[in-house]
């Protein structure tokens, strides 16, 4: 039975090891199709061999010139001026991400400059609870990581929303009814969604 | 130790490096690209990244392979490149042209088209890159595969197959080695 090609490839290529090696060279001792096989991917290897490449020498001399050259430039440039290739998508990201935290400095939670929030009701940021006073207080960023703000009613809220715009978290607390059943998960509607399904 | 002695042993490491493993690089550029220009390049390239990592790779066997693993990325970038810009020529000027394998116009248009470069440009990118590293790059199935990414079965079935239409088209071509 003849050698399949893949392993007279591999044959030529000296992939094959003892013992396979030595019943595929006694195969091909006494098989003639299997022997002509083998030359024709000889004949690819020759080929591909069979290539002018007197201008290598000269060309290896020449790009190792280029190449200090170039270092030479890049040490010059130096380091904050040096030509960075950077994928499209690690790019894009950076651009997103500079985007955002520019954002976050030009609209900084709680600054005094955008609202009027004399009259709102603030509790410390420590989790506490405790009510600190009417009025804004300046965030101590140093001292809590977070600030919490305290409104007691619905106005209140949609107000302190429209002069802010960077609230990590809104927790809306329902009254505390003993009959108060659930029917459901919470939803949070528009009021035409809201009007759309009562209508339902 | 100064600045200068510390180049100069590092243009040591880096020269002795870039001796043994330009001509296999170079050849491999040469074959995937079809242009002297552009493999030299991409060679450049290849050589200026490594220069600026040398500290991390201190193996010259390392380095060589690494450096294919470079060079492959670069000529393959270059090829798909061509590709593109040939396609979006083509839908420009509204003249579909035959389906080419590589972007190398102006080496087809050249009155030194050479036999061998034909014959690799028939070939897929995938199958063209295995035999390129087996026959230029003086690499094993194990290497191939750990640059390619792919296991040493699929390097075999790779080489076999590209070796398998190069010898179909000689044929056809009837090209032969005197």
């Amino acid at each position: 039975m003849c050698l399949d090609g893949q392993a007279l490839s591999a044959y030529l290529d000296g992939e094959v090891s003892s013992p396979v090696k030595e019943s595929m060279d006694a195969h091909l001792a006494e098989c003639p199709a299997c022997r002509a096989t083998l030359e024709g991917m000889s004949h690819v290897h020759f080929v591909l061999h069979d290539d002018d490449l007197s201008w290598l020498d000269e060309s290896r001399g020449r790009i190792l010139q280029n190449i200090y050259a170039r270092l030479g430039e890049i040490r010059e440039r130096g380091f904050f001026r040096r030509k960075i290739s950077i994928p499209m998508p690690v790019a894009a990201a950076a651009a997103v991400l500079i985007l955002f935290l520019g954002g976050l400095l030009i609209f900084r939670p709680f600054d005094p400059g955008f609202a009027d929030l004399n009259s709102i009701p603030v509790i410390a940021g420590d989790g506490s609870g405790e009510v600190i006073g009417a009025g804004y207080q300046q965030p101590r960023f140093s001292q809590h990581a977070e600030v919490t703000i305290k409104v007691s009613s619905m106005e209140q809220l949609k107000e302190l929303l429209d002069s802010q715009g960077a609230f990590s978290d809104v927790t809306i607390e329902l009254p505390d009814m003993p009959d108060f059943e659930q029917a459901g998960d919470p939803q949070l509607l528009t009021a035409q969604e809201y009007e759309r399904n009562r209508g339902e | 130790m100064c600045s200068a002695t510390v180049n100069e042993n590092a243009n040591t490491r880096f020269e002795r490096v870039y001796n043994d493993v330009y001509p296999i690089l170079i050849r491999i550029a040469f074959r995937m690209t079809g242009n002297q220009d552009t493999a030299e390049e991409l060679c450049q390239d290849a050589f200026i990244k490594y220069y600026e990592r040398m500290a991390a790779i201190p193996n010259p066997e390392e380095a060589k392979y690494w450096l294919i693993r470079v060079l492959k990325n670069l000529a393959l970038n270059y090829v798909k490149r061509k590709e593109r810009e040939r396609k979006a020529f083509d839908r420009a000027i509204r003249e579909p042209k035959p389906e080419q394998t590589s972007g190398e116009t102006e080496v087809m248009k050249s009155e030194s088209i050479n036999a061998v470069q034909n014959a690799l440009e028939t070939l897929p990118d995938n199958l063209r890159m295995v035999l390129v590293l087996k026959e230029y790059g003086n690499l094993n199935y194990k290497e191939i595969g750990s640059i390619l990414g792919i296991s040493e079965g699929n390097v075999k079935v790779r080489v076999y197959r590209a070796r398998e239409r190069l010898s179909a088209f000689f044929k056809r071509e009837d090209i032969y080695v005197p």
